[in-house]
């Protein structure tokens, strides 16, 4: 069986080169038949890419040792569960995974567009079979999958047992939809640049594309967060660590895009930086891509050995070449329908927030590059550690934050001043009553408070619109409340689900003002039925059992835990050792509230009984996930089609109008 | 490597090459509708159509939660209305020339919006721009879309 994947992925590799090939032959001399074949040459290529993927799902499951990936990431006492993960618990088999999202995400784009952007698709249908050469390429002749030992070994290593947690199992194909899906909007891009057809279309056909990716790329990010903060056990969920900066940075500029996009669909505005900020994005989840597999982020010197480095580098350099060179012959045909009416617009408070997120974008690239470019310049390696990150992001966060509040406040066009000061004056109110209020209850952390109030300013804000909102709806079509309600959410689902979105974003403000300005962290040791206080907490230590299971043997506290003299919970810190991996984990004992989470480490043990404990009081981290909720909830509000709308704008133009509006 | 696995790959490679081929061997060429100048205008009309329509809700709504006074949007309200007067003129202007397959296809959805009848003259907006309009109305006052199905 391991033959017909290594097999099918060459005849993948085959295919996608024809692709590339007819389809551009196709465009060259007209011939329809020529481009319909490389389209269909991209559905082969899903096809078979399924073929390796399933071949070597198949082989983990049948626990085929003679295949070096399955003996190195499975074992034979692994439940099915993890045996699934680990198909993407390897370098190889994740490029494979990520390989495979791509094909099918590029299948998905060609028949959504068997009919319609026939002048973009000789071109989008190679930018996309690029990309999987990228990646088809690496599994064929630098980290094949489906490698055979000489001999099978009787088990395999296993998956690392910090990849064995629920989160983990799901949110490397989470990112991954998130990172490849950019690759339909920069395909669509370099299809608008090359054909010259540079109106809207293209970026109608797109939207939801984009929405897509992001929506992905924002739920692995926080899965990510969530991953590292019950299993690593340091007691954070961000480190700024480059493997969480890769992620983070074509989320950036996606954000950015999802912003500046609008600008364009109304305003004919902005259309070089749009087309810049797809370019860059894709450009980014690459990099991310590379950074995270070649090594390069533990040293210059494992990026000289690692094979890897060289195909990625390579393939950005041509890739980001012909994007940009396409970019500028396409310069003259790219300028604006319009010019900012007002600086007092929406239109300019969106500029704004496309500086702050690009800045921030540049800060993290930095940070994240400084330590390897100094080691290539200086041979001397500087790390980048967190308090840089916090200093430059901070205030800039804040100041989008902000921005995310006054921008609704602001009209379209051209903003009046004294109504933007009388719709200013409510939420700022309420923001500063809150801050009166907080500082009341004792809390004097500066940018605490600034974080606060501008979460309460934004918040306020968001209110104001759908009480407006409600209520204009309300006079102009009658009913009660909850229908003027309904009607105005169903009308532009965009608008209000963006706003949903932007309270779930106060709400992860919250959650990092909170846990980052108020944090306990106590290190005690403690002998059997010995007790102690953190914050609030009063902690008793009573057991320490040791128990042997068939993958590890494991050691854990029982220790009691109470609040002004009531009993709270009963947790169980636990320390494991992996037979198989030779490698000790931290299991962290967490009781979550929505106030604070108490989170205990058990750091150590004695022969005497005695336990080192790391103990972290993490107030309003569970704002941070019910932030991530609320933000999915509202992205999936601005995704869904808009009922009816479609057909009828395209009444009085063309079919295909009303086809490509219905996409949109 | 099994026979099984060699029959299954010799499959996979016939099926690639039927799969891919086909279209360049089918008989009666691919006949696809060439993109004319005169499509590429309409489309490009009915597009910034659509877009000043957007603007123009989007204006009315500002103006009714408070964000644009009165005269502001009195005065980018007649902007957008000369604007958009100009571009339906253009547009009336390009589609006589339409090709016969446009025209034939405009009748088809026009005959399937007659069917979505009663939904269009029960609305209490214009369908195509928003504008809040009278009772029963035949052509939205702003953008002239007709509100009655066609007979």
């Amino acid at each position: 069986m391991n033959d017909v994947g290594g097999a099918a992925l060459q005849f993948a590799f085959v295919a996608a080169l024809y692709a590339i090939v007819a389809a551009l032959i196709g465009v060259r001399t007209g011939r329809q038949e020529m481009i319909r074949s490389a389209e269909r040459a991209t559905f082969g290529v899903f096809a078979l890419v399924s073929v390796a993927m399933f071949t070597l799902l198949f082989a983990i499951l049948t626990h085929d040792f003679r295949v070096q990936y399955v003996a190195s990431v499975s074992n034979l006492s692994m439940p099915f569960f993890y045996l699934i993960a680990s198909l993407w618990g390897g370098q190889e088999g994740s490029m494979l995974l990520w390989l495979w999202v791509l094909t099918l995400y590029g299948a998905i784009a060609v028949a959504q567009n068997l009919h319609r952007n026939r002048e973009l698709m000789p071109y989008v249908v190679p930018t996309l079979m690029a990309t999987s050469i990228l990646f088809l390429a690496i599994l064929i002749f630098a980290e094949n999958p489906f490698h055979q030992l000489p001999q099978a070994p009787l088990d395999g290593q296993g998956l690392n047992p910090l990849l064995q947690n629920p989160l983990m199992v799901i949110h490397p194909p989470n990112l991954y939809l998130g990172f490849v899906g950019f690759a339909v909007p920069f395909s669509f891009a370099i299809g608008a640049l090359a054909s010259g057809r540079l109106d809207s279309q293209w970026i109608r056909s797109i939207r939801r594309w984009t929405l897509i990716p992001w929506l992905f790329l924002t739920v692995g990010i926080l899965l990510g967060g969530q991953w590292a903060y019950v299993e690593l056990g340091w007691g954070g969920y961000w480190a700024w660590d480059p493997v969480e900066n890769a992620s983070l940075l074509p989320w950036l500029t996606a954000t950015a895009f999802l912003h500046s996009v609008m600008i364009q669909e109304k305003k004919g505005m902005l259309k070089v930086w749009n087309m810049s900020l797809v370019i860059l994005t894709y450009g980014l989840s690459i990099f991310g891509t590379f950074l995270t597999r070649s090594g390069v982020i533990s040293s210059v010197h494992a990026f000289a050995e690692s094979s890897l480095g060289g195909y990625f580098l390579i393939y950005l350099a041509i890739a980001l070449t012909i994007a940009v060179a396409l970019l500028v012959w396409r310069l003259p045909q790219l300028r604006s329908d319009h010019r900012l009416e007002s600086v007092l617009s929406r239109e300019s408070s969106f500029l704004f927030n496309n500086l702050f997120f690009v800045g921030i974008m540049f800060s993290v690239l930095w940070g994240t590059m400084f330590p390897i470019i100094s080691e290539a310049v200086r041979g001397v390696k500087i790390s980048v550690a967190a308090p840089f990150f916090n200093q430059v992001n901070v205030p800039l966060g804040l100041a989008l934050l902000l921005l995310s509040g006054v921008c609704p406040l602001i009209a379209w066009r051209k903003g009046s001043v004294r109504n933007f000061q009388r719709n200013f004056l409510n939420p700022l109110v309420v923001s500063l009553l809150g801050v009166a209020v907080l500082y009341g209850s004792g809390i004097r952390h500066v940018v605490a408070l600034i974080s606060l109030s501008i979460c309460l300013f934004t918040f306020s804000t968001i209110v104001l619109e759908f009480y407006r909102g409600t209520r204009a709806r309300r006079a102009s079509m009658g009913g009660t409340t909850w229908q003027a309600f309904l009607s105005l959410m169903t009308r532009n689902r965009r608008r209000y689900g963006g706003y949903i979105i932007h309270f779930g974003v106060v709400l992860i403000f919250v959650g990092i003002t909170g846990s980052s300005a108020y944090q306990i962290e106590r290190d005690i040791v403690l002998d059997p039925m010995e007790q102690t206080t953190v914050g609030d907490f009063t902690l008793r230590y009573e057991t320490l059992q040791s128990a042997l299971q068939p993958t590890h043997e494991s050691v854990q506290a029982k220790v009691e835990v109470s609040r002004n003299g009531r009993r709270v919970t009963t947790l169980f810190p636990e320390r494991r050792f992996y037979f198989a991996q030779n490698q000790p984990t931290t299991e962290v004992a967490l009781r979550t509230s929505l106030f604070e989470d108490l989170y205990i480490i058990l750091a150590g043990f004695e022969p005497s009984g005695t336990a080192t404990f790391k103990v972290f009081v993490n107030p309003l981290v569970m704002w941070l996930w019910l932030g991530g909720l609320v933000m999915i909830f509202g992205t999936l509000i601005a995704i869904w089609p808009e009922r009816g709308q479609p057909a009828r704008i395209g009444a009085r133009g063309t079919p295909a109008v009303g086809a490509a509006a219905e996409q949109g | 490597m099994n026979t099984a696995d060699i029959v299954v790959i010799v499959i996979m490679a016939i099926g690639l090459v039927v799969w891919v081929g086909e279209p360049l061997v089918r008989r009666g060429r691919l006949r696809e509708a060439a993109v004319d100048a005169q499509g590429d205008a309409i489309e490009r009309l009915t597009l910034q159509k659509e877009t000043l329509y957007t603007a123009i809700r989007d204006l009315d709504f500002d103006h009714q939660t408070g964000k644009v006074d009165a005269e502001a949007h009195a005065e980018l309200r007649r902007q957008m209305e000369t604007e958009a007067a100009d571009i339906l003129r253009q547009l009336d202007l390009a589609e006589p020339l339409a090709d016969l397959d446009l025209v034939a296809e405009q009748e088809i959805l026009a005959y399937r919006q007659k069917e979505d009848a009663a939904v269009l003259t029960s609305d209490d907006t214009c369908s195509a721009c928003g504008t809040a309009l009278a009772a029963d109305p035949t052509y939205c006052p702003i953008c002239g879309q007709s509100l009655k199905p066609a007979v």
